[in-house]
């Protein structure tokens, strides 16, 4: 769970949204949770899984990035 | 036969001095070095072993040629290449354990790190060589008057190249300060300036708040920055900061490109933020980084 700063990308390694028709093609993992939180759930348990970094939008989603 | 061993003793009294100067220089050398030092004791030993031999090649430099034994000069050349060794291998195992430091040193703090390894291994020869010239020049009538020209002469080329290659550290081109830190919604921000957004979850915004500490890093002049910008040189900052303190859980770095400053914020083990700031502070220069002129110049001090 650190911000390596020799890092200079970021992959997403998953993408959690409430909104189906947010949900397009794309390389990162798309969930659609059905409450906020199971959304909030599926973020900590990926990003626990996975030793990665949650980011909140303005929007409402989350992204897990590593 | 009498005249010769007389001869010898004198010789391996010089050599035996001189090895002892030279070995000197490197272990006071070491002791300076000892928070950038990977290993201790083994590295320490092989280090200060490396100083010996070092120590003993310039010694054995002047009775050679009086000796009228040439070749054995050739062991100088010899001996760079040596050092070289002990740059590469210095590097090579500093690049083998960053994988697993909380923060890597990064290349170029790497680089520094060997470069410097290498430069005081030229301690010990210089010392011992120039201790060898002095005691070959001076008259040997009094054995005590000889030895201690060869330490005056040790000392005094010890202190040169060491004021020479002295490097600067990070509280010579700036102010080191803790700052307030603030987490809005998913945002962490010092100063108003935001630092970055990783930090969705509810517990990572508490953690920040109740246990983050930030440090902002402010150049004295403003070409300083160039310096403390540079991601090398910021890497080592930020390795040598939570090498200290620890690291909890977060570490973030961000460069604020209207001030020059550079902010670090982490959740430290140890919550110690003077520590922090004289830990910060210490953090050298890296030589492949260095872009003013200024401090080059080994006078310069912190203003």
């Amino acid at each position: 769970m650190v911000d390596n700063f020799s890092k200079t990308s970021y992959e997403i390694l998953a993408y959690i949204t409430l909104e189906k028709d947010r949900a397009q093609n794309g390389n990162p993992l798309i969930l659609v949770a059905k409450t906020p939180e199971e959304q909030m759930q599926l973020c900590q348990d990926i990003a626990r899984a996975l030793k990665a970094n949650v980011v909140q939008l303005h929007c409402g989603d989350y992204m897990v990035v590593g | 036969m009498l005249v010769m061993e007389i001869v010898s003793q004198i010789y391996i009294i010089q050599i035996v001095t001189s090895i002892i100067l030279g070995t000197t220089a490197r272990f006071l050398t070491l002791i300076v070095d000892y928070r950038q030092y990977p290993s201790y004791p083994n590295g320490y030993l092989t280090h200060l072993v490396t100083g010996f031999v070092a120590a003993s090649i310039g010694s054995f430099a002047i009775p050679a040629v009086i000796t009228k034994d040439f070749q054995a000069v050739t062991f100088l050349a010899l001996a760079i290449e040596q050092f070289r060794e002990v740059r590469r291998i210095e590097s090579e195992s500093l690049s083998a354990i960053d994988d697993v430091e909380d923060v890597p040193r990064g290349n170029a703090y790497i680089d520094g790190i060997s470069k410097t390894f290498e430069a005081r291994n030229y301690f010990s020869l210089l010392v011992a060589l120039s201790s060898s010239i002095v005691m070959t020049v001076v008259p040997r009538q009094l054995l005590w008057v000889n030895i201690v020209s060869g330490i005056i002469a040790g000392a005094v080329v010890f202190y040169f190249i060491k004021h020479f290659s002295e490097g600067k550290n990070v509280e010579n081109i700036a102010n080191i300060k803790i700052r307030k830190l603030t987490v809005e919604d998913s945002e962490l921000y010092v100063d108003d300036i935001f630092v970055s957004n990783h930090i969705g979850m509810e517990k990572a915004r508490r953690i920040l708040s109740e246990e983050g500490v930030a440090v902002v890093i402010t150049p004295k002049e403003k070409h300083f920055r160039m310096i403390l910008q540079n991601n090398g040189q910021s890497q080592a900052i930020l390795f040598e900061c939570c090498k200290v303190v620890g690291v909890k859980k977060y570490h973030f770095i961000k460069k604020d490109y209207d001030t020059g400053s550079l902010i670090i914020v982490l959740v430290p083990i140890i919550k110690n933020s003077s520590l922090m700031i004289k830990t910060i502070g210490k953090t050298p220069l890296l030589e492949s980084v260095k872009k003013s002129y200024e401090i080059m110049d080994p006078s310069f001090k912190a203003k």
